[in-house]
Order: C-alpha cells, then sequence, then structure tokens
C-alpha cells in the first residue's frame, strides 16, 4: 500500500469518530431534572390492570436563584408534570413531551407512592421495576408511602426550600437523625425486601393541612407486597425500637409527678429465638437503650442514684409498652413478621427455618403462634450540664 | 512498519563541511598573508591590522576591533617586542627561530598556538584572539586576547527559589564552567568539549562526573552531539532538539535550568550537563517524567514540607490536565455525576450562555492562553495592564454579557494557576497543550474520551526514553527504591543511594553528596 493511501485511510478513521462523536451530548441548561416523582392510581380497569399517573417534579434551576442575584425572583423553582397511562416507562416518555427538556431522572430523590396503589395487592412490585432496573435510576431514591393523593405532596409551600421534593427529602433526612422517625428506606433495599418474601415496612408522609407530617409506617405483607395497614404515632416509634438497631428520639415519662424527658443516644436491639417445636417457638428480644436527660421538671437533685433508677424504670416500662402494643398488633392482628423474627431462624436455625419457611406469615402463620418476649433495659449516662436549675417551686 | 515511514527524517544531502578558503595554507609573504585575510573577510572597518618592523623584519598584528583587549595586546605583546629593537642580536636571527623566540620569550599571554592554516587562523580571530604576522615565515602566532563584554552573574529569573542559591547561569561558557566547578571539587568531574554549528563554530561542553555516570549515556551524547548539523546553534534549545529521542513527542526528554546546584546535583546522580556558549540554560539528561514535579527547593526544605510540595504539583499537573476537559464531560455529558445542589447552580447559570461547554472552555482557554502570551512578551511596566485587562475587563465583562458562565471562570482561573505551580516552564508548556486535546475528547464522547486519551498519553509516556532511560522511570519500569525521591522525598540523610533507573556506575551516593535533584 502506498504511503499516501495508508494517510488517507488513517484520515477516514478518525473521520467515523467526528461521526459517532457527541452522540448522548446533552447541555446541562437542557435537562429536565427530576427531584421527585409521585403515583397515583386512577382507575382500576375491568382486565385486571391498572390506570396510573405518574406526576414528577422538574427543577427550574433560574427560580432557584444564583447567591449573585439573591435567592431567585418570584418565580417558582420547580414545575410539575403529570401524565397518565399503563406503563409507567411510555408515561415517562409521554411527559418528555409535554416539556421544552430533556427529562433527566438521575438526580431523583424520593419517590411517592399513594396508598391507593399500594394496597392493590402486586401492583406496587410491579411498578417499581422501571425505578429498579432503568439505567437513570439511582438505587439512593428514597422512597415513601402517602396517605392520600400523592401528587399532592409535590405542591406543598415550605417556607425555607424552593422546591418541595428537596424538602421532603432532607425532612426525613434530619426527622431520622433527630426526632426519631423511621430510617427512611432506599430503592436499593427496597429490591432486597422484594426478592426476598420478608415483610417490611416503608416510612409514610400524611398530608396535614398545608404541611407534610414524615410519622408513620406503613406495612406490607412480603408474600404480595401490599400494604396492609399504616402504624401511627407511638406504634410507629414501637415500630423503631423493634426494627432499628439505632434510633434517636426521646421518651417523656413522669417521675414522682414530674416530667422528665430522655433524649436517647443509642438503642441496641437483639433477638433470640429458639425453636422448640413448629407450634412452640419462643422470641426474646432485648432492647438496650441509652440516653441522657433532657429536661426535666421540679426540682429534686438528679444526681441522686435512687432517682435515676426511678427514671431508667419507668423508661423502660414507657418502651415496653409501646413495643409490646406494636408487636401485638403486626403478630396478632396483622400477621406479618416486620419484626424479622423469620430473619434470625433463617440465620440461626436454617434446618428448623426449612420446615416452617413454607408456613411462617402465611398458611398456617406459626409466627403469629410464636411467643415473643420484649425485655427493655434502659440506662440513663448523663444527666445534662446541671444538677438543679431551681430549689424552690409550686409543688 | 509503513506508517513509521511518514514520520522519517529526510535523509541529510552531503554538503561538505568547510569551503575551499578555509583549508589553505598560509603563505611566506606577509603581504599575501594580510590581503588573504582582508579578502575574505571581505575587509570590514573593525578589522585592525596594525604594521611594524622589528628591525628589518616587517612584522604585523591583527586583530578585531571590540572582540580583542587592547590594553592586552598593548602592554603584553607590542611592550615586549620592542626589546628586539634594542636587541641587534635578536634582529639578525633568522627569521624561523626569531619567531619561536618571540613565541616562547618575548609575548607575556597565558595562551598562545603556532599555527600554519587560514582556518586556524580565521577562527581564533573571530572568537576574539589576535594574530602576529612575521615577514617571511609560513606560520603565524595566535594570541588569545579575548576580551567580550559580559553580562555578571544574577539570580536565575526563570526559577527563583526563597531558599537556595541565588546565582545563576551567564552567557559566558567559561564562567558557566567554573560555576559548575565550585559546586563540585571532584577530579573526576570532565569536561568534553564539542564544536557546533558549520559557520557559528560555536563551543559546546558536555560536563559529567565519570565513575557515576553510566559509559553507554556518555558515548550516546557524543554520538548524536557528532551527528548535529547545523549553521548555528543560537540556545540549547537548538542542541536539546537536535538530541532528543523523540522530536515529535510533546515532552521535553532534556531538562534545563539557569541553576548551578541544580546541574551539579544532576551531574552527581549521574547525568550529565551540556553547557552550549552564549545561553545561560544548560541542558541536563537523562530526564524522567518524575524530575518534572521536582524542584531543587523540595531539598532545601525539611522532607514534610518537600514531600507535600511534590504532591501539591502531581495535583496541580492534574488540574491543568484534566479540569476543563473534566468539566465539559460533566456538563454536556454526565449531569448525574455532580452533586445534585451543584448542578442545579451550573444549570442556572448557564441559562442564556449561547454556547455548548465545549466551546465556552476553549474561548475562555485560548483568552487565557493570550493573556499569558502577551504578559510575557511585553515590558514589565507594560505587563501589569494586561493582569487588569484580563482578569477584570475580559473574566468580568464575559460573564455579565453572559457569554460564558461564572463557573467556566473559576475554572479557567484554576488551570491557569495550577498550570504555574509547575517547577519546569517547557512541561507546564506541553500540560496545557495536551489540555486541549482532553477537552476535544471530552467534548466528543465525555468521560470515555478522556479515559481513552489518557490512555493514549500513558502508551505514549511509557514509549518514550531519554538517552536509553525511559521516560516513565521509575515509575513504569518499576524501580521500587528510587520511590523514595519521587512523590514522597524522603529525609536527606536517607537519600543515601544514586538513583538506580540511571544505572549509576558507584550507586551509593556517599556520606554527604547525598543532595539529588
Amino acid at each position: 500500500m502506498s504511503k499516501k493511501k495508508l494517510v488517507f485511510l488513517l484520515y477516514y478513521c478518525l473521520l467515523t469518530l467526528v461521526l459517532a462523536g457527541c452522540w448522548d451530548r446533552v447541555e446541562i441548561e437542557n435537562r429536565g431534572f427530576a427531584v421527585g416523582s409521585a403515583i397515583d392510581l386512577v382507575e382500576k380497569k375491568a382486565d385486571g390492570s391498572y390506570e396510573l399517573m405518574l406526576t414528577s417534579q422538574f427543577v427550574v434551576p433560574s427560580g432557584l436563584g444564583s447567591p449573585v442575584q439573591g435567592r431567585g425572583g418570584g418565580q417558582k423553582a420547580y414545575l410539575n408534570i403529570s401524565a397518565t397511562g399503563e406503563s409507567l416507562f411510555q408515561v415517562n416518555r409521554e411527559m418528555a413531551t409535554l416539556t421544552s427538556q430533556v427529562p433527566f431522572y438521575q438526580h431523583l430523590k424520593i419517590l411517592i407512592v399513594s396508598e391507593d396503589v399500594v394496597k392493590e395487592p402486586n401492583l406496587f412490585g410491579n411498578i417499581m421495576d422501571l425505578f429498579i432496573r432503568d439505567h437513570e435510576m439511582r438505587r439512593g431514591i428514597r422512597i415513601v408511602i402517602a396517605e392520600g393523593e400523592a401528587r399532592k405532596i409535590l405542591d406543598i409551600k415550605p417556607d425555607n426550600e424552593k422546591v418541595p421534593a428537596l424538602y421532603l427529602d432532607s425532612l426525613m433526612e434530619n426527622n431520622y437523625k433527630n426526632a426519631g422517625s423511621l430510617k427512611p428506606v432506599h430503592i436499593g433495599e427496597l429490591q432486597e425486601l422484594l426478592l426476598s418474601e420478608r415483610s417490611y415496612s416503608i416510612p409514610e408522609v400524611h398530608f396535614a393541612d398545608k404541611f407534610i407530617q414524615y410519622k408513620g409506617a406503613a406495612v406490607f405483607y412480603g408474600v404480595t407486597n401490599e400494604m396492609v395497614d399504616s402504624l401511627m404515632d407511638e406504634e410507629a416509634k414501637g415500630l423503631a425500637f423493634l426494627t432499628e438497631t439505632s434510633t434517636d428520639g426521646s421518651i417523656k415519662v413522669n417521675v414522682n409527678g414530674e416530667m422528665v424527658t430522655v433524649e436517647l443516644k443509642s438503642v441496641d436491639r437483639g433477638i433470640q429465638v429458639t425453636p422448640k417445636d413448629k407450634t412452640d417457638i419462643d422470641v426474646a428480644i432485648d432492647i438496650h437503650v441509652n440516653g441522657n436527660v433532657a429536661e426535666r421538671f421540679g426540682k429534686a437533685s438528679v444526681r441522686m442514684d435512687s432517682y435515676i433508677k426511678k427514671v431508667e424504670k419507668d423508661v423502660e416500662d414507657k418502651i415496653e409498652k409501646m413495643t409490646t402494643q406494636t408487636k401485638d398488633k403486626l403478630q396478632k392482628e396483622l400477621k406479618v413478621d416486620v419484626i424479622g423474627v423469620g430473619d434470625k431462624l433463617y440465620q440461626k436455625h436454617y434446618t428448623f427455618w426449612n420446615t416452617v419457611k413454607d408456613d411462617w406469615d402465611k398458611g398456617e402463620n406459626y409466627y403469629s403462634q410464636s411467643k415473643i418476649n420484649i425485655n427493655v433495659t434502659a440506662k440513663v449516662q448523663m444527666v445534662g450540664s446541671s444538677d438543679k436549675v431551681k430549689t424552690t417551686g409550686d409543688d | 512498519m509503513a506508517a513509521r515511514s511518514i514520520f522519517k527524517r529526510k535523509s541529510k544531502k552531503g554538503i561538505s563541511a568547510n569551503d575551499e578558503n578555509f583549508s589553505r595554507y598560509l603563505d611566506a609573504n606577509i603581504d599575501d598573508n594580510l590581503e588573504s585575510i582582508k579578502e575574505m573577510l571581505d575587509s570590514p572597518n573593525d578589522l585592525v591590522m596594525r604594521r611594524f618592523h622589528l628591525g628589518e623584519h616587517k612584522c604585523a598584528i591583527v586583530y578585531i576591533d571590540g572582540l580583542s583587549d587592547k590594553a592586552t595586546i598593548e602592554e603584553n605583546v607590542l611592550k615586549n617586542l620592542e626589546i628586539i629593537e634594542r636587541n641587534k642580536k635578536l634582529t639578525s636571527t633568522d627569521k624561523p627561530n626569531l619567531l619561536a623566540i618571540i613565541h616562547e620569550e618575548l609575548i607575556s599571554l597565558t595562551s598562545i598556538q603556532n599555527v600554519n592554516t587560514m582556518d586556524e587562523l580565521m577562527l581564533s580571530l573571530l572568537s576574539g584572539g589576535s594574530v602576529f604576522v612575521l615577514d617571511g615565515v609560513d606560520r603565524v602566532l595566535l594570541l588569545d586576547t579575548k576580551m567580550w563584554e559580559n553580562r555578571s552573574i544574577e539570580e536565575p529569573v526563570s526559577e527563583s527559589l526563597i531558599r537556595g542559591p541565588r546565582e545563576g547561569f551567564v552567557e559566558n561558557l567559561r564562567t558557566n564552567m567554573v560555576l559548575l566547578r565550585r559546586q563540585i571539587r571532584d577530579p573526576n568531574l570532565h569536561f568534553k568539549t564539542h564544536e557546533i554549528g558549520r559557520r557559528s563554530k560555536k563551543k559546546l561542553v558536555v560536563a559529567y562526573i565519570s565513575g557515576i555516570i553510566h559509559p553507554d549515556i556518555l558515548k550516546e551524547v557524543n554520538r548524536r552531539l557528532e551527528a548535529i548539523d547545523t549553521d548555528d546553534a543560537l540556545e540549547s534549545g537548538f542542541i536539546e532538539q537536535w538530541i532528543e529521542d523523540s522530536f515529535l513527542s510533546p515532552f521535553p526528554q532534556v531538562d534545563n535550568t539557569e541553576r548551578p546546584d541544580k546541574a551539579a546535583a544532576g551531574l552527581t546522580q549521574g547525568k550529565f550537563v551540556i553547557i552550549l556558549d552564549g545561553t545561560p540554560f544548560v541542558l541536563i539528561a537523562p530526564t524522567t517524567i518524575g524530575n518534572t514535579f521536582q524542584s531543587p527547593e523540595d531539598y532545601y526544605e525539611r522532607w514534610l514540607i518537600g514531600t507535600l510540595l511534590r504532591c501539591l504539583r502531581y495535583l496541580a499537573a492534574f488540574i491543568t490536565m484534566f479540569l476543563p476537559a473534566l468539566y465539559i464531560a460533566l456538563v454536556s455529558f454526565h449531569q448525574g455525576m455532580i452533586p445534585s445542589q451543584l448542578a442545579f447552580s451550573i444549570a442556572a447559570t448557564r441559562e442564556g450562555v449561547p454556547f455548548p461547554a465545549f466551546v465556552e472552555a476553549v474561548l475562555m482557554g485560548v483568552t487565557m492562553e493570550l493573556l499569558r502570551e502577551a504578559g510575557a512578551r511585553l515590558p514589565k511596566t507594560i505587563g501589569q495592564t494586561i493582569g487588569i485587562v484580563g482578569g477584570l475587563v475580559i473574566g468580568e465583562a464575559a460573564v455579565s454579557a453572559g457569554v460564558v458562565s461564572p463557573i467556566m471562570v473559576i475554572v479557567v482561573a484554576l488551570t491557569a494557576v495550577a498550570s504555574f505551580t509547575l517547577p519546569l516552564y517547557s512541561v507546564a508548556i506541553s500540560f496545557r497543550l495536551i489540555r486541549f486535546t482532553f477537552m476535544l475528547a471530552a467534548a466528543f464522547l465525555g468521560l470515555y474520551g478522556i479515559v481513552l486519551t489518557y490512555i493514549m498519553i500513558n502508551i505514549h509516556i511509557v514509549n518514550l526514553k531519554s538517552f536509553g532511560v525511559p521516560y516513565s522511570a521509575p515509575f513504569a519500569p518499576t524501580f521500587f527504591r528510587d520511590w523514595d525521591d519521587l512523590i514522597l522525598r524522603v529525609p536527606i540523610p536517607m537519600l543515601t543511594k544514586r538513583p538506580e533507573y540511571l544505572q549509576p556506575t558507584d550507586s551509593k551516593a556517599g556520606d554527604k553528596e547525598g543532595k539529588r535533584v
């Protein structure tokens, strides 16, 4: 081959690079960043298929404002677009025709699913497929169940944040860290839960008079992935103690008629399972909490051992009451193993587990027949920066 | 194989090194000799021919005004020759003997040559010597009366240090050799002289410490220096580009410096130094990519600071090469890799910018290079104006006008600052150049393109050699022992071995000469 031919060959090879180049290039300002999505049920058709509504919240960056321009003008910082259909992927594509930008889901923070959707058997698992399978979806997306219409959550107007989805995201993060709420569930964890037949819980938000409250838990039955009930307030707190190995939060008790609030610093939970027979399974749940005295009314010294002992005892009773209440509801009423007793059997007593696994929280439901005892120990580590705040009082 | 032939050097045309005139022998007649000197130089007006008589002998002193020291000629030559006039015995001596007597007894200069060719006469004359011609003898005396205007030793401008010697090389070859000898008083410090340039005939000296340097390296550099075929080497850059292994590569395979301490350190490591007459920049080779990130100051400060500075330079090199490319790739392709809040704020600032990120980056990159070039060319007093014009007017105005986004200005500024922290100017230029390749690749293929280009550049680097020493050593042919002075700079007392990749004949750096650059 002559030298000239070779140069041309090289040149053409380089040209192909240019032809293929830039095929995925979309400039950042042309991307529509979806930060939150909500799924609602429109109707259940006669043939058993479902008509779903997907609402996505897109960020309008100029509305966020830059530090130079101040925090934006009066412009709205988000844009909600809804579309309906059976396949969420097609709905998504349809959504692209409704906006001037290219929908982009890599920054998706939060997925809100309506209770109506998850109460249908098997539907939840099916619609999650897109959010797990699609390459744009990250495994860190947080899932939350909404009471009522999910897309309304994306329309709240928080005072400190401009984008509702981002507000909800930081709300979940901070509430979990500071207020003892349930740990947010990521879509990666959800896939594990969907793959196993284990029952589980997902945090729930409530829409209450212009505000959203992140408390409560939706309980799911692992076999059909349908929501069976939601736990509220005390029950949800009890669930947190039963399922989390670590949680923050506070416990308010009355000691000698005076209020004491204990701020929890650490929670250790252990489950011991002793299977004697299929219908006679002993489960011992040990919960150990450490905490500080955070607030206290009254004038007695907190540095007395007897007083501290009393506080600890009351905290133990209170937690025991909460957890027992939750346990009873889960075991006797709903008959779903959210606590994870089955997991322990699988890990520690595998041969026994094989004999009961088909009738654990389904069929014969050996789970509901087991004896679950809860034992709580509490320890007050610190009493705060001061012994007493006042010496005389009205008591 | 065929591809290589495209880039192959064209074969040199056979040109005879010397003209006919230059190899001519001298005549016995003084008038003929003087006439031919005049003729050859086309009788310039700075050519001084001082004819006089010593008794009955006609003779002359020839020199070029300005190149030779008149005072020396008067004091040490002419005054001494007057003795002949007074001594009748001398004037009656026959001519060849008289020349010998003058050579050996009368002229009080340290360097005198007795030659008989026009070639040698001309070289001496044009380099500042003066010629003593005696009638009736076909030989002349070349007197070393060189006296050129020299710059005094000053602080090196291009490589200033906070701590370290303040003296730098100058244009004078002899002074430069003295500076090196003052650093290393070892009889094994040898200087081998070459003559460069068919017409310029400049002196070039290869300095090395025999007993440390690997003999093959020395053999190779002498072979390459002899192969140089050029009219003139104006600066050591000419030599560098003639003798480096791969002159098409963007990476310089020969180090250069203005600092005698750095050159001396290279010598003690087992490298050689090339000093060319007429330039303060000496060449040090073999060099490796690791040397690019080293500055003499790393050794003068304590080891922790030295190590920290090294790490900082590696980071700076990374920023110089990759930052604009990464910006393009992230903004145009992989928006998911930017933290959400930052992504939104970049999107907000880029709203209204009419160009894609690549055009934006090239625009600012070119502007930056223009400013740098303008600043380097202008006199210092006007140079400051460029800073104001560039920084305020272009930077600020471009953002306000919405031509580029503020983030882009940060990227360009950071890149520019990072590129100036690299101690070797010639390498810093290469890195800045490669930056544009990365930007192009990022614009086409995003991060994938950056990775591809990075692999290609790495393949190139591991293929490079500097006088037989792999350019990527001690990284790629791994010499773990040399890693004590690579990214880390271990404490000086622990640096007792010379670098292994240079294969020194004497590997132990001794107790005191632990210093390496």
